[in-house]
């Protein structure tokens, strides 16, 4: 109950802080997620998980995803996982503008449909209560081909633009370090997420806590902060977030 | 109470509520509102809301301050035309019902009624001459109906109550040295009176040209249409005082008005509607305009009511300024922009509107433009006035 209160509290002052946030032009976004997993054999599991995520200071939905993933433990130390995941993202408007500052072309926000496939592996080893982790996840992203308006500024006209289809490859690197505290149903962790893609494009910054309710429930708080350089697959901007998750293990 | 993690999830639950806001940049008054009807521009035979005319003494503009000696009534037959009055005054021609006048050193006043599908009307007079339309009909199909080679004032009068028709066939017979320009032509100034209907339609060049200027005055009704050219063209200026003017053309590159000089409007209600596209040739590309000047536009009274279709027509395209100081102006550009940009007023100077009122809407390009260093002045003190991005602006004073 205490614990329950704490988060709740954590939850409203991370809303709270979100305007001071995008003051340093910084956006801010809440992700919700529910998942479901279920130990098949003693090596394979599988987990299914939905997924809603905000943006533009948590006012404005910006995703929502359904995914299914396999995982199989390789040794004691070393997981394998492929999954699949739909998304359909709310992609930002876009305004290009004349050399002389007029405006050129606007493209409103659409809704639009991904297909991501990914690969991971796992790596962990444990030291006193700490765990550390390590997972190279390789991760294809695939946008079908869409028809979106665009303002025309100079004709005053709207007009139909075709997006083309598109693949990306991107290979993300993560280093986890947990840790379980004695004698206590919250597990702490802190990880550094890099998005490579020839060059470094995101780099995500995690710290927070899985609670272990009872033996199948477990809830997730976390704040990320999202770095962005330069394009990335995803379109976001620089970011903080807090997520909450739920987790049910059969 | 239990583990509650379902608090969280309520909370969770409530955040997301938020976020049912677009982010998107609220470009509601700059962009287009496609729901949005202008303001119809259609023909009205109508007379305009004239009003009394002041004749000014000594003015030569004026009819009424000339005399003209001797009077000529030609009348045509399907397949003929009759000469009657002081034929003597005159030397005359008659091919069918093609007439050819000639008067040196005489005050003329012509009188033309009856109807040909195969006849016109030439006139080589010296001196300044009244020309009466009574309810003619004429279609010349291999030049103008009326061609006036007299470089001296044309004043062109509409009888009381008459009717008057005036058309050409697409194709001309010129003559090496003279000019043919539409359906009616003059090598001197036109100045239009009366209280007439007269209707022009040219399918060879211009419907009303001169080589001059154009007065129009107060009491007519003047329909003038051209599949080839521009309704009205006047090298050296027009000046409408009043009448009601329907000017319509569909003619690739086409105008409405076209002049070298300034073009004024004080006083009438003046349509245009121009269908015409943007025309492209070896050297160049002219854009269609309900209304051209190579010099400065002046509306100071009047209705102005222009309605321009054509991809990249413009309302008033105007080198040297637009000055609108009273009178009504309105201006719908339904164009799409291809080659040229459909703008309702263009000026390569300034463009300014200290009195009246003016509805400017263009769906596909923009209200006003002006060459760089020059601006949309439009003076404060204004009753009302509504800006709607690039493709809306009205004002009231």
């Amino acid at each position: 109950m205490k614990i329950s209160k704490r988060i709740a509290v954590a939850c409203l002052v991370a809303s709270a802080l979100a305007p001071t946030v995008q003051a340093a032009d910084n956006d801010f976004g809440m992700w919700y997620s529910v998942s479901a997993e279920k130990k098949i054999t003693k090596k394979w599991s599988a987990e299914i998980e939905a997924e809603m995520r905000t943006r533009n200071d948590a006012r404005t939905w910006d995703r929502w995803s359904a995914s299914a993933s396999a995982k199989y433990k390789l040794t004691k130390w070393l997981n394998a996982e492929v999954a699949y995941v739909f998304l359909n993202d709310n992609n930002p408007e876009k305004i290009s503008y004349h050399t002389n500052g007029d405006y050129n072309n606007w493209r409103p926000s659409y809704w639009g449909t991904r297909h991501r496939f990914n690969v991971s592996l796992t790596g962990k080893i444990g030291f006193g209560g700490f765990e550390l982790s390590l997972r190279e996840r390789w991760q294809y992203t695939y946008r079908p081909e869409a028809t979106t308006r665009r303002y025309d500024f100079d004709n005053s006209e709207w007009e139909d633009v075709a997006v083309r289809g598109k693949g990306s490859n991107v290979l993300r690197s993560r280093l986890q370090v947990e840790y379980n505290i004695p004698k206590s149903k919250v597990d702490p962790h802190a990880s550094v997420e890099l998005f490579n893609a020839w060059n470094v494009e995101k780099v995500r910054y995690t710290v927070g806590a899985d609670w272990k309710i009872r033996k199948k429930h477990v809830i997730g708080v976390n704040y990320i902060y999202q770095s962005i350089n330069g394009d990335d697959v995803d379109n976001d901007p620089n970011s903080n977030i807090v997520s909450l998750s739920y987790k049910f293990k059969f | 109470m239990k583990p509650t993690f379902g608090n969280i999830y309520a909370l969770a639950a409530a955040l997301s509520l938020t976020a049912c806001v677009n982010d998107d940049t609220d470009f509601g008054d700059v962009i287009i509102d496609s729901s949005f009807e202008p303001v119809a521009i259609a023909f009205s035979n109508d007379p305009a809301d004239d009003g009394a005319e002041t004749i000014p003494a000594g003015d030569n503009d004026y009819v009424e301050n000339n005399a003209f000696a001797y009077t000529v009534t030609i009348t045509y037959s399907n397949d003929g035309a009759q000469l009657s009055g002081a034929t003597t005054a005159v030397s005359a021609t008659v091919d069918g019902a093609h007439v050819t006048v000639r008067s040196v050193g005489r005050s003329v006043h012509y009188i033309v009624r009856g109807e040909s599908n195969n006849g016109s009307l030439k006139v080589y007079n010296t001196n300044k001459y009244k020309l009466t339309l009574d309810g003619v009909t004429l279609h010349n199909p291999n030049g103008a109906a009326i061609n006036n080679q007299c470089g001296k004032s044309l004043y062109l009068v509409l009888a009381e109550g008459s009717n008057n028709t005036l058309s050409c066939g697409a194709s001309a017979q010129t003559i090496v040295g003279e000019d043919l320009k539409g359906a009616v032509f003059s090598e001197g100034q036109i100045i239009l009176s009366g209280s007439g209907m007269l209707t022009v339609e040219s399918n060879y060049r211009n419907g009303i040209a001169t080589d001059d200027y154009l007065i129009v005055r107060p009491g007519n009704v003047v329909n003038v249409s051209s599949s080839a050219g521009n309704a009205i063209k006047a090298n050296d200026g027009v000046e409408i005082r009043g009448s009601a003017l329907n000017l319509y053309t569909n003619a690739a590159g086409s105008k409405g008005i076209n002049s070298e000089a300034d073009i004024t409007v004080s006083g009438g209600r003046t349509t245009v509607v121009v269908d015409g596209d943007y025309l492209i040739n070896e050297v160049d590309t002219t854009s269609s305009a309900a209304i051209k000047c190579d010099s400065t536009t002046y509306i100071r009274g009047g209705r102005v009511l222009l309605k321009s279709n054509g991809k990249g027509c413009r309302g008033i395209n105007s080198n040297f300024g637009i000055n609108v100081s009273g009178g009504e102006l309105k201006v719908v550009t339904t164009g799409i922009a291809e080659v040229s940009t459909p703008y309702a007023l263009k000026s390569d100077r300034d463009i300014n509107v200290t009195a009246g009122s003016v509805y400017l809407y263009s769906s596909h390009g923009a209200v006003t433009k002006v060459d760089e260093g020059y601006n949309f002045n439009y003076s404060p003190g204004w009753a009302s006035k509504t800006e709607r991005g690039r493709w809306f602006f009205e004002v009231d004073y």
